[in-house]
């Protein structure tokens, strides 16, 4: 409300906005390098030139986490506030080219809802993937046949953090590594469910020279043990080149020994990998 | 007329700079035109619309930042930090501007990064106003507009 006051003109002290005369493709590198999304389209405020500017950016970074911590004098947003700005945004943005897509969810939203937003936000065009959700993931698209499934040859770097209590997060993770032939690095964080592993069948031998760009993964499990995981399996069959297997896992009681040579037994593709865990 | 493994850089208003060649060719505009007409390398090379203090700055720049030769000390990551960040702070507004669009004409990538990001920085977390202030942006909207922008973003504001 106070905001009103300072719409008075100012004293004009240095002459024209030259920022906002900038060829969009530079904007668009500047706007981009914001920490959040919802930071490029407060711009739109600043004045009519700026109105749409922000819809040329190229990195999403959607972050509902600062409704936790927002001052007491302010209203607090909304949830939904939340959820139509991740739509108005997928709506609204024009750049076909997304190159980073950041979900940072601390709020459970309904799964269909989340299909939705990854499903528009996820071009065949993104290097980096970041997801740190509770909730359930439902990383890729599910279709009937799996040869229309969308191919994302552009993606290096997938982080997955998902600290919920109930994820199966192999699965969905695994399928969707079956669509990323670029990939350098993964990291992942989370639970897994044991029962999810024995019902998984989708460990086979992918084709080609899929997850030939593997280098690095890092693993952190907690209140599990990664023994049987079919995800580590997977990994070690298919990553021809991968460099290093970091595993991590917390678990009151482990013999972490028995699980180490458990994973030394996987069958490996790649002759040059350092499996540490700890 | 520039030595063997220099150039020369003219800019729009007519002032030349000796440069090496491993200097100009952080500019993958410039590197493409050397490598696809010989006679660029003889003579002299013009840079369209940047002006003499601008052009400068990018060779002051490029400079720092060149492949060291191999009888070079390779400069530390440390150093060239400070050396952007001093770089960066010392600009007014409309170097910063001009430099941007230069080092986007010219390819320049690791400046053009830097400046973008020296921008974001002072968007990031300010109040419209102040960006507006920083940045000479007159509101042009009507209080009613503002508050209808306010309105569809509820989390954005």
């Amino acid at each position: 409300m106070d905001g009103r006051i300072t719409n008075r003109p100012k004293k004009s002290v240095g002459g024209e906005d030259r920022i906002g005369n900038l060829p969009e493709s530079i904007l668009s590198h500047i706007l981009s390098r914001l920490p959040t999304t919802d930071q490029a389209v407060r711009t739109s405020v600043l004045s009519r030139k700026w109105e749409y500017k922000w819809t040329c950016i190229y990195n999403l970074t959607f972050d509902d986490r600062k409704r936790a911590q927002y001052s007491k004098k302010l209203r607090r947003p909304e949830k939904a506030d939340f959820m139509k700005f991740v739509d108005r945004v997928l709506v609204l943005c024009k750049n076909t080219n997304i190159q980073k897509l950041e979900l940072l969810f601390s709020e459970h939203y309904d799964p269909f809802r989340m299909k939705t937003w990854i499903t528009a936000a996820l071009t065949s065009t993104v290097q980096r993937l970041c997801i740190s959700y509770e909730g359930d993931l439902v990383l890729a698209p599910r279709t009937e046949s799996p040869w229309s499934l969308p191919i994302f040859d552009k993606l290096t770097h997938l982080k997955v953090y998902s600290a919920g209590m109930a994820i199966e997060c192999n699965e969905p993770l695994i399928d969707f590594l079956k669509m990323t032939p670029a990939l350098e690095s993964l990291k992942f964080t989370g639970r897994y469910s044991p029962k999810a592993a024995d019902n998984y069948d989708g460990i086979e031998l992918v084709h080609g020279d899929f997850l030939s760009c593997l280098k690095v993964v890092k693993l952190e499990y907690y209140h599990t043990s990664p023994r049987d995981s079919p995800l580590v399996k997977f990994l070690l069959l298919n990553a021809v080149e991968l460099e290093e297997l970091l595993i991590y896992w917390q678990h009151e009681g482990l013999e972490v020994d028995k699980g180490q040579n458990q994973l030394l037994k996987f069958q490996r593709a790649s002759n040059h990998v350092s499996i540490v865990s700890s | 007329m520039a030595s063997k493994g220099n150039l020369t850089l003219k800019s729009c208003n007519g002032k030349e700079f000796i440069v090496e060649e491993k200097v100009a060719v952080m500019s993958t505009t410039i590197k493409n035109m050397v490598d696809v007409d010989d006679s660029f390398a003889q003579g002299v090379i013009p840079i369209i619309g940047v002006d003499g203090k601008i052009l400068a700055k990018l060779i002051e720049y490029c400079k720092e930042h060149a492949e060291a030769d191999e009888d070079e000390e390779v400069k530390s990551e440390e150093y060239l930090k400070k050396f952007d960040e001093k770089f960066v702070d010392e600009l007014n507004l409309n170097d910063l501007y001009d430099l941007l669009k230069a080092s986007n004409y010219l390819e320049i990538t690791k400046l053009l990064n830097l400046l973008c990001q020296k921008v974001a920085s002072m968007i990031k977390g300010k109040k419209p106003e102040e960006i507006r202030r920083i940045f000479n942006i007159k509101n042009d909207f009507t209080p009613e507009e503002e508050e209808e922008i306010n309105r569809q973003n509820p989390w954005a504001f």
